[in-house]
């Protein structure tokens, strides 16, 4: 009995550490970026109330160097996208990632993140599309005021840039295709209206 | 009670068999949309490749492919949309007027360690439901597991208040309903639903939800009252752990009711799959 103890513990204490299943290039790209944003969160100089706008600014910076809204856009937009000109995609690209990011930058910003976890669950490279744009998809954990939610993050990455994330997947539901799918019976409506959609959602 | 039950049966049966016409007319388009392409013309309806054919090249580069190209049948046909539409106003107005306050007063005078025990002394409650579907569903592993944890919480855990079984075990549960069983078996979802009280659904999950009842044990409990009440303690624990999602959905989207439908399908399809 004293043996088979022995041999395992020898085999707890000497088996080599599991080689961090050799952490993917976009996997590192999320996590500096994510826990860039949860350093901003848990600063406790910028938590006053008085420079909320400051923050918020910080955190949209932060999410503007990992999100490439340009695709989120373009995605979000499906088949309207062929309609809109190149200044009203400027202005569409604009206004829908601040409506994103205000939505989510207000949700976490009236919540508690001490209690926030995440953890990593599995990377998975993608099929690179035709055009040669390199794809993964990263599956996290988020453990925040005791639930546990599934994230997925879809991040590509294009030749000679950075890996960006293209989609969020919470719980299963693409952000992206969710607003596909709003926007896919639009087309009778032009896009200057799609446009004056999304500024009053911002503004309400 | 068994007459109650009963009743249910036939609502639900009829209204299967009266929307059967509407399960065939949705699916009369399916072949315009399953068109196979390389490009994103899958994701759109037939009313829209009208309008607008020839702009598929700028997505050439199918980022989204994998998903919106080879599931044709993407969105689910609404035919009940005024019905539903006015259910989905009521449960909006139910969670903002009832629901929400009354679970932030709950929030606010129950102890945070109380409440995860009730939410876990619930999902420990709903073991029979998640093990006849496993073993439905083939899944005999999960099933193994959901014994385990059952028996392991129900002992160690004081009837599932707390859960050894996950924090020293490390046993996973598996939530699995009739709706997924289902889906499982290629049934299809039908048409879009939204069920006052319980919110989105579709077809195929309502009729799940009538054999989910008949395995959830609080359906068994006598007199009718105290079974409300519980199934009420259940809804409002819940809730209290997610005040604050549904208003971030709403805010963030252009239009809520589709918005919610998709979610729920996309949640719904994920679930399936695994």
């Amino acid at each position: 009995m004293k043996k088979i103890m022995a041999v395992l513990l020898c085999m707890f204490f000497f088996t080599p550490a599991v080689p961090g299943a050799a952490d993917l290039e976009p996997e590192i790209v999320l996590r500096n970026g994510v826990n860039a944003i949860i350093s901003v969160l848990n600063d406790p100089a910028l938590a006053s109330e008085t420079r909320k706008d400051a923050r918020k600014e910080l955190l949209f910076n932060k999410a503007e160097s990992i999100f490439d809204f340009n695709e989120f856009s373009r995605g979000a937009l499906g088949r309207n996208w062929g309609r809109f000109s190149d200044s009203q995609r400027t202005e569409f690209i604009k206004q829908f990632s601040r409506l994103i990011a205000n939505t989510y930058i207000a949700k976490i910003d009236d919540e508690n993140f001490e209690d926030l976890k995440i953890t990593y669950t599995k990377t998975e490279m993608l099929a690179a599309t035709k055009s040669g744009i390199e794809r993964a998809d990263i599956a996290t954990d988020v453990f925040h005021n005791k639930v546990v939610t599934p994230v997925n993050y879809r991040m590509m990455k294009k030749r000679g840039e950075d890996w960006k994330i293209y989609d969020v997947k919470i719980e299963g539901v693409s952000l992206v295709g969710n607003y596909r799918e709003q926007y896919r019976t639009r087309f009778n409506d032009s896009p200057d209206k799609i446009i004056q959609e999304v500024k009053e959602k911002i503004s309400q | 009670m068994k007459s109650r039950q009963i009743t249910l049966l036939v609502i639900v049966s009829a209204t299967m068999f009266f929307s059967g016409n509407y399960v065939v007319e949705a699916s009369d388009h399916l072949p315009v949309a399953a068109k196979p392409s390389g490009t994103l013309v899958g994701a759109a309806d037939a009313q829209s490749s009208d309008n607008l054919e020839g702009t598929d090249e700028l997505y050439s580069d199918d980022l989204y492919g994998d998903e919106y190209v080879r599931k044709p049948e993407k969105s689910v046909a609404d035919p009940l949309y005024w019905l539903n539409y006015a259910m989905f106003s009521f449960n909006d107005k139910l969670y903002f007027w009832v629901l929400k306050p009354v679970a932030r007063g709950y929030k606010f005078i129950t102890p945070d360690p109380l409440r995860s025990g009730i939410r876990n002394f619930f999902h420990n409650s709903l073991f029979p439901l998640r093990f006849v579907n496993n073993l439905l569903q083939g899944k005999g592993g999960q099933a193994v597991s959901e014994v385990k944890s059952f028996a392991i919480n129900t002992v160690g855990g004081g009837l599932g208040f707390a859960t050894p079984a996950q924090y020293v075990f490390g046993i996973k549960t598996y939530n699995e309903d009739m709706g997924q069983t289902f889906g499982r078996y290629s049934v299809k979802e039908g048409f879009y639903l939204v069920l006052p009280l319980m919110g989105p659904s579709t077809l195929r999950d309502a009729v799940g939800s009538v054999g989910d009842f008949f395995l959830s044990p609080t359906t068994y409990i006598e007199p009718a009252e105290l079974a409300l009440g519980v199934s009420s303690l259940d809804r409002i624990n819940d809730v209290s752990f997610r005040i604050g999602d549904y208003e971030a959905l709403k805010k963030a989207a252009l239009d809520p009711y589709i918005s919610v439908k998709d979610a729920y399908i996309q949640m719904r399809r994920k679930q399936i799959q695994e």
